[in-house]
């Protein structure tokens, strides 16, 4: 017995297992905490309409009343009284809402790496593409719903994702053909996103290589080399000096320069809705990225997109 | 010197923090022949030269810090050394519209021929914003102040103030240029060898600047510098050019080639042809002119060999000296 326990491979396997347990109870504990704060969110935006609602009926019949020849002015005061106490339980409510959506990013934020971190883990497994994909489709699935998500696609993607398999053959049509013109439309936009990844890495290598043959050429030059026209700052996160060390350094990195070319960029894609999440926040009318953050963004979106290939790919045949 | 290590290391304790920190390490290894050095023409010697770069940085949500430090020890044929130093910090931080930086960097160029020795010091410390005039028209502007120490048998100290405007315009995401105005107050007092009188000079220097570029499947970057002189001793027309050209292309992202040509040239009258001063006179604008051409290969991230061809000429500030010469350098690039 005693050997059996010591044997190394049976420790491995028990220590894998705890793991796995600890994991799959992270996990559900998550999305226990997920589902709970989306149906918070919900009720607590009820609510919060449901205010909006009456606070609107109030103010339009102070408006009423004013507009009187002859107003109640008791009856005015009481409906400011109370329309003040309404506004006041408005802005507590869109302060829980607030709160709760921060929570609620946080949780999508952890579920988004707990499922990554599984579908590796089937991945780097001597499974067959066949295979992988099959256990792993749930996981995609759940994945996308905990995705920042992305105005990038024509369809819904939560109504790809939740589409049901029908028995009926007049739905099947319907289905197939929304699923194989969504299918479509994602193969374009990753045939794009490749270009432009590519098209990315070139300008970041010829920025870095042509950043580190100015070091190497003029570490040893004048203190000028900040006012030359070729001069601008970085606030990047690649071995560039800002303002002093190279004369040319780099305009691509420039903060305005690479802003101007996202939004040219994200115009093509017709990626201009804000993103925002734990994993990751652009903002297409902020000036707060480079070349690195977008090229992050790039893979993400095409992480995404190769998501929703599978997922689309395994309903059609399941249709 | 001790204000100037001061600033430095309160710009480091009021800017820099654990949080994100970033080290990068990265050492060039050189050797090579070099050709016509120290204006002795058809001499041949050996070169080696080693460059350092240490850097560390501090990134936040809207703001970001570095500190560097760079060296460069140069050797030719055991009869001549150099030792290059320089410290660097910038502090950046942007706000919903607007690009605040700040720029501190002191260096110090120490020169070792077999009977004299000369260095060069310079502390700068700059304070600028960037933001848009228009859409997509982002506007840099800058305030300066630098600081240069010249000593060898004479000396020079140089106080200078400058402002630096550009404004940025783009046909693309690829092709972009800018155009802008560059003033400058400069003030110094020069001392002859053998002699204690203090020569001093007060003057202005301003011009025109202009750059283009282009950046998708290759680099095309060139800028130009116009600027004229105006001081109590020069005549007019006094005016120098400063051309800065940079080209290049990365293949199967592990060939490069670059080619650099980085000019300047100085065309200056005194009012009084006394006592042969011109060269104690003008601001040291630069320091070196050189053409390079650079072919690498990439081994991995961390690694990659290279071979450089080029022309350089260094002002010594001594007697009209210049240590000038073609050289051809095999080196190594290691990051840490």
């Amino acid at each position: 017995m005693i050997s059996i326990l010591i044997n190394k491979n049976y420790l491995l396997t028990l220590f894998f297992l705890i793991i796995l347990g600890f994991n799959i109870y992270g996990q559900e504990n998550q999305e226990r905490k997920y589902e709970e704060l989306k149906q918070q969110l919900v009720l607590e935006d009820q609510k919060l309409n449901s205010l909006n609602n009456l606070l609107k009926q109030k103010t339009d019949i102070i408006s009423i009343e004013k507009s009187k020849p002859d107003p109640n002015e008791d009856k005015i005061q009481e409906l400011l009284s109370s329309t003040a106490n309404l506004t006041n339980s408005i802005d507590r409510s869109q302060l829980r809402i607030n709160k709760l959506l921060e929570e609620f990013d946080s949780i999508k934020a952890e579920l988004f790496v707990i499922y990554s971190e599984r579908i590796d883990s089937v991945n780097n497994s001597n499974l067959s593409e066949d295979e992988k994909n099959k256990r792993n489709v749930e996981l995609i699935e759940k994945r996308l719903l905990v995705s920042p998500q992305i105005d990038l696609l024509s369809f819904q993607p939560e109504k790809v994702v939740n589409i049901p398999s029908s028995e009926d053959s007049t739905e099947q049509k319907i289905y197939k053909e929304y699923l194989a013109s969504a299918l479509d439309e994602v193969e374009d936009k990753l045939t794009r996103i490749d270009e432009l990844k590519s098209e990315i890495e070139n300008i970041i290598t010829l920025n870095e290589e042509s950043s580190l043959f100015l070091e190497e050429v003029e570490f040893d030059s004048d203190i000028y080399s900040y006012t030359s026209p070729n001069k601008t700052v970085t606030i990047e996160n690649e071995p560039t000096d800002t303002y002093g060390g190279d004369r040319f350094v780099n305009a691509e990195n420039s903060l305005k320069t690479q802003t101007t070319s996202f939004s040219k960029i994200l115009n093509q894609l017709k990626l201009n809705s804000e993103i925002k999440s734990k994993t990751f926040s652009l903002s297409s009318t902020s000036h707060k990225r480079n070349l690195y953050e977008f090229k992050e963004l790039m893979d993400q979106v095409e992480k995404q997109l190769s998501d929703y290939k599978i997922v689309i790919r395994n309903k059609l045949k399941n249709q | 010197m001790k204000i100037f290590s001061l600033l430095a290391a309160c710009f480091i304790f009021c800017f820099s923090s654990p949080i994100d920190a970033q080290f990068n390490t990265k050492i060039n290894l050189e050797s090579g022949v070099s050709f016509d050095l120290l204006n002795d023409s058809n001499k041949t010697s050996s070169i080696h030269k080693i460059f350092g770069n240490f850097k560390y940085k501090n990134k936040r949500a809207n703001s970001e810090t570095s500190l560097s430090f760079k060296f460069r020890p140069q050797f030719f044929d055991n009869s001549f050394h150099s030792i290059k130093l320089g410290g660097t910090g910038t502090f950046l931080y942007n706000s919903d519209k607007i690009l605040w930086k700040s720029y501190l960097s002191l260096l110090h160029h120490n020169y070792d021929l077999s009977l004299i020795s000369s260095y060069y010091s310079t502390f700068t410390f700059i304070n600028g914003i960037e933001f848009d005039i228009l859409k997509d028209t982002p506007f840099d502007f800058s305030l300066g102040y630098s600081y240069q120490d010249i000593n060898f048998d004479n000396s020079a100290e140089w106080d200078m103030v400058f402002m630096d405007s550009k404004i940025n315009n783009y046909y693309d995401q690829y092709l972009s240029w800018s155009y802008g105005l560059f003033v400058e107050r400069y003030d110094s007092e020069s001392k002859l060898k053998n002699t204690d009188k203090l020569y001093k000079t007060i003057g202005w220097r301003y011009g025109p600047q202009i750059q283009l570029r282009y950046l998708k499947s290759f680099l095309f970057d060139v800028g130009y510098k116009f600027l004229f002189y105006n001081s109590d001793n020069l005549a007019n027309p006094s005016y120098e050019h400063q051309i800065n050209f940079l080209s290049g292309i990365v293949i199967n992202k592990k060939f490069s080639l670059f080619l650099l040509i980085d000019f300047f040239i100085v065309r200056t009258k005194l009012k009084d042809e006394l006592d042969n001063l011109d060269e104690y006179l003008f601001i040291p604008t630069k320091n070196e002119n050189q053409i390079y051409i650079k072919t690498a290969y990439k081994f991995s991230k961390k690694s990659s060999v290279y071979l450089k061809f080029g022309y350089f000429r260094e002002n010594l500030y001594l007697d009209s000296s210049k240590l000038d010469g073609l050289n051809l350098l095999l080196g190594i690039e290691l990051k840490i």
